[in-house]
Order: structure tokens, then sequence, then C-alpha cells
């Protein structure tokens, strides 16, 4: 280390933090060990109490969805047996009609040829 | 861990005590560093407080006294180029650009270090940092490229321009003077 190096060494000693410097960050540490002020033993009860509501009534809610849902697919499915059961009836009618006619044309070709 | 000198009983400590010890123990060498970084004793006082309340939160995390001190140092540092950048305004003014004592300020011994301190205040928040942790605290580059995340190299590099920086500086006040 150089006169100059030794200059720089010299300006830059260590120096006394102010007075009372320990003791404040004594305190402070105390403070910082406390257990925040908005968290309270007291409050526990009633936001356990809060909580279980809320969770009862999300649970009603989604049981009362599903029902729901439940009832809209019964019914879905009863109209589409009912569609499907007139349109069975209507293929039927559409068939005996057709035969119908069939055997009519026939009959009256061979009547003319006769 | 024990931050206490071992001359005292460690078993006969409790960890507040400990704290305590170490903040007495510790709190010129990171009020200095906070210090010599800030050049206000309101703010450095400030930084070191914090630097020891997160002391406090990660006791259980210092091993030993050496690891302490290295712990401080680095903490310190990091808290210092924090508060650096926090700070946008472009108070900062590069070592080429600092004002040089008036040709009336005689370079005498206490001056000189007076002036010398300005200068490292005013140098650019890295080397400022090294060149205090070098010549504060005495640590090797080896030790400051750890406390910094620095290379070994970058830090002896840093370290020697911002010494001939300061001492071409300084050569050219005097000759002002004469």
């Amino acid at each position: 280390m150089d006169a100059f190096e030794k200059q720089l060494a010299k300006a830059l000693s260590r120096k006394d933090p102010p007075a009372g410097f320990a003791a404040r960050v004594l305190a402070r540490a105390e403070q910082q060990k406390q257990p925040s002020r908005w968290f309270s033993w007291r409050w526990l009860a009633p936001v356990t109490a809060a909580l279980v509501l809320m969770g009862g009534v999300g649970i009603y809610r989604e049981q009362e969805r599903r029902a729901r849902g439940e009832e809209v697919k019964e019914q879905l499915l009863l109209a589409v047996q009912l569609a499907s059961s007139k349109l069975y009836q209507a293929q039927q009618k559409v068939e005996s009609i057709g035969s119908r006619r069939e055997t009519n044309v026939g009959s009256n070709i061979g009547s003319t040829r006769n | 861990m024990s931050a206490i000198p071992s001359n005292v009983g460690i078993a006969d400590k409790t960890i507040e005590q400990e704290f305590a010890e170490a903040v007495r123990l510790h709190q010129s060498m990171v009020f200095s560093i906070a210090f010599h970084y800030v050049r206000d004793r309101a703010l450095a006082e400030e930084l070191a407080q914090e630097v020891f309340l997160q002391l406090h939160r990660n006791w259980c995390s210092i091993k030993s006294p050496e690891h302490l001190v290295f712990w401080l140092r680095k903490v310190t540092s990091h808290r210092c180029i924090d508060w650096s950048r926090s700070r946008k305004a472009a108070s900062e003014i590069s070592l080429d650009d600092a004002a040089e004592p008036t040709a009336l300020e005689s370079i005498q011994d206490p001056l000189l270090s007076a002036w010398l301190e300005r200068m490292v205040a005013s140098l650019p928040e890295k080397q400022r940092l090294l060149i205090i942790l070098r010549f504060q605290e005495g640590m090797e580059p080896e030790e400051i490229a750890k406390a910094l995340g620095m290379n070994v190299s970058t830090v002896k590099s840093q370290v020697q321009r911002t010494i001939e920086l300061l001492r071409s500086k300084a050569a050219r006040t005097m000759e002002r003077k004469e």
C-alpha cells in the first residue's frame, strides 16, 4: 500500500454511529417481534364462523345448480323420446298410405288389360 | 451460532442477547459503509438500522462470527446499491465531473481526507462500494468479489483503475494549488 492508498484508507476509516444507535435498533427489533396489530385471537371465532358460513352457502349453491341441471337433462330426454315416438308414428302412417296406393294402382292396371 | 466474542459463555446467552452484542460489536462497520456511501448521517443510520433488522429476522441463518461479518458487509453493500437505484435523481456525478477543491483549500492531511471522502462519495455506485470495502474494511479482492457477486479479476481491475483516477485527480489539484 503506497502513501496515497494509506491516505485513502485513513479517509475512509470507520466512524461511530450517532449516540443511541444500538438502543434504537434493539427497540425496533423488539417491535418487529410483536405480532402485527391487525391480528387478534378475538377475531378468530367470528372469522372462522364467517368462513364456514360462506363455505356452506357455496356448497348449497353448487348442489342446487347440479339438481337444476339434472332436471333440465331429464326434461330434454323426455322431449327427445316424445319427438321420436311421434316421428315413428308419422313414418308408419306414411308407409301404410304408400302400400295402399301401390295396391290400388296394381288392381287398376289389371282391370284395364282385361 | 454466536456473534459474541469468544471469551463470553455462549450457552448463557439468549438469542436477543447475542443479537444485541452483535449490534454493539458491528455497528460502526455497518454505519461507516453506509455513511461513506451516502455521505449523510441520518440516511446512513436508517440504512444501517434496516440492515440490523434484516439480520434480526435472519438470525438463525448465521453460522459463525466470520459469516456474520461477511453477511453484514454483503447486505449493507446491497442496501446501499438498492438505495442508489431507488433514488432516481441524477445527483450522482462521475469521477471526472466531480468538483475539485478550490485553490484556497489547502490539501493538508485532514483536508485531503475530507477531499478524498467527497471524491469517493462521487464515484459511480459499484466503484464507490469497491473502494469502501477495500479501504475502509481492508477486504481482499476475493472477499469483495464474493460479497458483491463479481469476478475477482473485475474487482482487481476496477479497484486499480479507480485508485489511479483518484490519484491523478489529487495530483492535478495539488499542481493547481502550487
